[in-house]
């Protein structure tokens, strides 16, 4: 990424797909990152999964091409037709989904959840804890439920430097979330020195060294700096 | 080892004048205590079943259980009935302690609410009841509720509940006792259960009838 660099990596746990998703894209004005996690109660969420993050891109590019504004409803309709267009029920398929999207001309910054997948900001050293609680045990908010949920949206400016962590459960469930600023200046620091192709394979063993054996849920996560 | 999740179960009891008449207070009183002590075994590693009890009569609307686990409450208390009927207070002070995450963490599981009553509300009900049954984590919960004879207010009673399944219509005091032991039933299925907060509906128990 121009200006940007990025690590990613998902792994699946001691289920036989890995659930959740990770996806980003970049083009001269925008940055988008993009993650789910499939609900494991439903059958086919690996398929809602990643069909959510494609739909994000989609969206999102579809929204430059045409200047028409970008709705989250325009995105889960998108998903939602995606996966009829193949076959799935979306309800087979229901799955968190968290997105940040940088606006590289403004240096706005967007992020927008459905369910317990955690979005982390840094903008010029402030950090910004986007935890939202669940209301009860055994709830997660997802994209396919019928009670009409909507993404949650929060917007940001920055000046100068920006560092964002998307992480799934499997990951953020172990994370303080104060000890988040300590972590990302480690991450910036340790991957800044590794070439960049082997950046992501490097991350994926640390993830898998570093995660207590008991976890046995599909863990992922997009870390973002600018250089 | 982790804790038990605990399992809140919110109950709010009718103690207006009107349930002084055919034993109603009475069989109330009687089914609160068997009530509570069926639940006191029931809370297992996985769920800890834990009880408040709100009454309303008289003027106002009163705390007279806080939250608790089932297995330390001692003192169940005997009610008289007097007064009016101001449910909307009760719905005000349950909506205060679901939406208290000091009181019930994220951890939990949803609460079940259950309401029994002989009336028609005396205060200004109506914004209390959709604060808590349409607004905020307390529209989550399970409700239930049981409309004692004729005067209670099924209308509204039949929008409160969450299913119209955990609606109960009685005339008699020992419906009271039948209502308590089917809110029984629900809880501990719900403690025994790989996922305790589907809904449960059991079956309401028939007539103790015995045949010659």
């Amino acid at each position: 990424m121009s200006g940007y660099a990025s690590i990613k990596t998902s792994i699946k746990g001691d289920k036989s797909v890995n659930q959740d998703a990770i996806l980003t894209y970049e083009d001269a004005t925008l940055v988008v990152l993009a993650l789910a996690d499939g609900l494991g109660s439903a059958p086919c969420s690996e398929k809602g999964s990643r069909t959510i993050c494609r739909s994000i891109v989609s969206a999102v590019r579809k929204s430059i091409l045409t200047s028409a504004p970008l709705s989250g409803t325009n995105i889960v309709d998108y998903w939602e037709a995606q996966l009829r267009m193949k076959g799935f029920n979306p309800q087979d398929c229901l799955t968190t989904s968290s997105f940040v999207l940088i606006n590289k001309k403004n240096k706005k910054v967007t992020a927008a959840q459905i369910g317990d997948s955690q979005i982390y900001l840094i903008l010029d050293g402030i950090f910004i804890d986007n935890t939202k609680e669940k209301d009860f045990a055994n709830i997660t908010e997802c994209v396919g439920s019928s009670n009409g949920v909507k993404y949650s949206i929060t917007s940001h400016f920055f000046e100068n430097t920006i560092r964002t962590l998307i992480a799934s459960d499997g990951i953020c469930d172990e994370l303080e979330p104060n000890s988040i600023p300590l972590m990302a200046d480690y991450l910036v620091k340790r991957y800044s020195a590794i070439p960049k192709r082997r950046r992501n394979l490097a991350l994926s063993g640390e993830v898998r060294r570093s995660f207590s054996k008991r976890n046995s849920d599909d863990k992922s996560m997009i870390f973002l700096w600018n250089e | 080892m982790q804790k038990p999740r605990p399992l809140p179960v919110i109950v709010a009891v009718d103690r207006s004048g009107s349930m002084g008449a055919d034993g109603k207070i009475e069989a109330l009183n009687s089914a609160l205590k068997n009530f509570i002590a069926s639940l006191q075994g029931e809370s297992n590693s996985k769920a800890e079943i834990q009880v408040a009890l709100y009454s309303f009569g008289r003027d106002t609307a009163t705390c007279d259980i806080p939250l608790n686990p089932a297995y330390n409450i001692s003192d169940v208390p005997v009610y008289e009935a007097y007064g009016c009927t101001p449910m909307g207070m009760a719905f005000k002070e349950m909506k205060e302690l679901i939406e208290n995450r000091d009181q019930i963490p994220s951890r939990a599981y949803k609460p079940t609410i259950v309401i029994i009553t002989d009336g028609i509300p005396t205060d200004d009900y109506r914004i209390p009841m959709d604060a808590l049954i349409k607004d905020g984590r307390s529209s989550k919960a399970f409700r239930m509720a049981m409309a004692i004879g004729e005067d209670a207010d099924k209308d509204m009673l039949a929008e409160f509940v969450s299913d119209s399944e955990f609606l109960v219509s009685g005339d008699k005091a020992r419906d009271i006792v039948k209502f308590f032991k089917y809110v029984t039933m629900s809880v501990t299925s719900r403690t025994k259960s790989q996922s305790p907060d589907n809904p449960v509906i059991p079956t309401y128990p028939a007539d103790d009838i015995i045949e010659f």
